[in-house]
C-alpha cells in the first residue's frame, strides 16, 4: 500500500512535466507547419486549457505586413472558439463564422493592436475528470505582397 | 510569452497577476482567464526601420566583442534581445560580413541562459550555408528565437523571457529613434509615426513585465519602462477607429485606420535619450 502511495504520488509530480513536453511536442508537430510560408513570430504562446477556461492575448500588428494567425489546439479540447477584435471592440474574425476556421490571413496598412479571444465550452466529460489539452496561438509574417 | 504550464508557479502567477478565477457550485469547471501579452519580433521591428529610409550605421549597434561583460542573468537576457536585433538589422541590411560574429554572441548568452540545446551543430551548418540567403536568414533567426522563447517558458523562466523581449524592443527602437534624430523633411515625420505607433508595443511590454515584477527582481526594468510610456503619454492623439476592409482583387482582409499623432521634436528628442538611457544602462 504504502508503495502504491508512493508511485501515486510520483505520477503526481511528473505529469504536469510531461504534460508541458507534450505541449512544445505538439506545437512543433500540429501547429507551426499551420504557417505555411509565413515566417514564424518569435513568441511562443501555447497555453494548457481546460474546460470552460478563456485565454486573451494581445498583439502588435506592424504597418505593410500580412499575416496569419493560426489556433491550433488538441483533440481532447473538442471545439475551441476564438475571435480577434479591434482595440474598440469591434470584432475582426470568429472562427465560429468564418469557412477557414482556425486560420485568419490579413494584411496591414498602419500599426494595430488586436485582442484574441479563445475559450473552451464547458463539458461535462463521462467520468467527471476534467483534462488538460494544448492551445497554440501561432502567428506568422512577411512583408506585405 | 507564457508558457503551457499546467499548474506551476508561473502560470498560477500569471492568472493571479491578470484576472479573475471563478470556481462554479460543484468545484469541478472553473472559469480561468488566462492572459498573454506580445510584441513585434526582431524581424518586424528592422522591416520597418528599412522602410522608413533609415541607412545601415554599424556603429549604432552593440558590439559583440562586449558579450564577455555580461555575468548576471539579467544582462545576459536583455543582450541576448539586443544582438538578436542587430543579427536581423545586419541580415535585413545585407551586411553579412558581420553576421558571423553576431550569431556567435547570441550562441554564447544563449549558453550561458542555459538554452544551449537550442543552437545545436545542425542548426550552425544549417546557418553557415545560409547566411548568403537574407530570406532563409530571417526565417533561421526567427526559428531561433521562438525556440529560445519556447525553452524558457516550458523551464518556468518566462521572466527571462520577457526581458530578451525588452531588450529586443529596445535596441531596435533605440536604431529608430537614434536615426529619427538626423532625419529630415518627410523622412522624419514617417519615423516619428513608426515611432508613436510603438505605444502600442510598450502597453504590452510593461504588462508582460508586470507579471514577474514581483517574484523575479524586474521592479527596477519596469519603473525605466513606466518612465518612458510617460513620455509617450505626451501625444498628442486624435484615435481613429480600426478599419477592417476586403481586398476586392485578392479577397484578403485589410486592417488599417490612422490615428492622427502630434509629435514634436522636442518630445522625440526626450524619448529619444530615455530609450538610449534604458539600453545603456544594461548595455555598458
Amino acid at each position: 500500500m504504502k508503495n502504491f502511495s508512493i508511485i501515486i504520488l510520483l505520477l503526481a509530480f511528473a505529469a504536469p512535466f510531461s504534460l508541458s513536453a507534450q505541449c512544445k511536442g505538439f506545437t512543433k508537430k500540429k501547429c507551426i507547419p499551420l504557417l505555411e510560408n509565413y515566417v514564424p513570430a518569435e513568441n511562443y504562446n501555447t497555453l494548457q486549457m481546460f474546460d470552460g477556461e478563456e485565454a486573451e492575448l494581445y498583439l502588435v500588428f506592424v504597418e505593410n505586413h500580412d499575416y496569419r494567425i493560426a489556433i491550433c489546439s488538441h483533440p481532447i479540447l473538442g471545439d475551441v472558439n476564438f475571435v480577434i477584435k479591434t482595440e474598440q471592440g469591434d470584432i475582426v474574425y470568429s472562427n465560429t463564422e468564418a469557412e477557414d476556421g482556425n486560420i485568419f490571413d490579413f494584411s496591414t496598412t498602419s500599426t494595430k493592436k488586436l485582442h484574441i479571444i479563445i475559450s473552451i465550452p464547458a463539458s461535462e466529460s463521462s467520468t467527471g475528470m476534467i483534462q488538460p489539452g494544448c492551445v497554440s496561438i501561432m502567428v506568422g509574417n512577411k512583408p506585405s505582397s | 510569452m507564457h508558457s503551457c504550464s499546467d499548474g506551476t508557479d508561473e502560470e498560477i502567477r500569471t492568472v493571479n497577476k491578470t484576472q479573475q478565477k471563478d470556481s462554479d457550485d460543484t468545484g469541478k469547471a472553473e472559469h480561468v482567464r488566462k492572459i498573454l501579452y506580445s510584441v513585434p519580433s526582431h524581424i518586424e521591428m528592422i522591416r520597418l526601420v528599412k522602410g522608413s529610409g533609415i541607412e545601415f550605421d554599424k556603429s549604432i549597434m552593440n558590439s559583440p566583442n562586449q558579450v564577455a561583460n555580461y555575468n548576471s542573468v539579467k544582462s545576459q537576457a536583455f543582450n541576448l534581445g539586443v544582438y538578436g536585433t542587430d543579427l536581423a538589422y545586419i541580415s535585413i541590411f545585407e551586411q553579412t560580413q558581420e553576421v558571423l560574429n553576431y550569431f556567435s554572441a547570441i550562441k554564447t548568452l544563449a549558453d550561458e541562459l542555459g538554452v544551449s540545446n537550442v543552437i545545436n551543430d545542425k542548426n550552425i551548418q544549417r546557418f553557415e550555408r545560409n547566411i548568403e540567403n537574407q530570406d532563409s536568414l530571417i526565417v533561421f533567426i526567427s526559428e531561433i528565437f521562438y525556440s529560445i522563447d519556447e525553452t524558457l517558458n516550458e523551464d518556468e523562466r518566462g521572466y527571462v523571457s520577457a526581458i530578451v523581449v525588452v531588450g529586443g524592443w529596445l535596441e531596435a527602437m533605440n536604431i529608430m529613434t537614434q536615426n529619427g534624430m538626423i532625419m529630415t523633411g518627410s523622412n522624419r515625420d514617417g519615423i516619428k509615426k513608426i515611432i508613436a505607433d510603438q505605444r502600442h508595443s510598450l502597453e504590452n511590454i510593461i504588462e508582460l513585465i508586470k507579471i514577474y515584477d514581483n517574484d523575479d527582481n524586474l521592479g527596477d526594468l519596469l519603473v525605466k519602462l513606466e518612465k518612458l510610456n510617460l513620455l509617450y503619454g505626451e501625444l498628442i492623439i486624435q484615435e481613429e477607429n480600426t478599419t477592417v476592409n476586403k481586398n476586392e482583387e485578392t479577397g484578403k482582409v485589410v486592417i488599417g485606420g490612422d490615428d492622427k499623432i502630434e509629435f514634436s521634436d522636442e518630445l522625440l528628442e526626450k524619448i529619444s535619450q530615455e530609450i538610449d538611457s534604458i539600453r545603456n544602462y544594461y548595455v555598458n
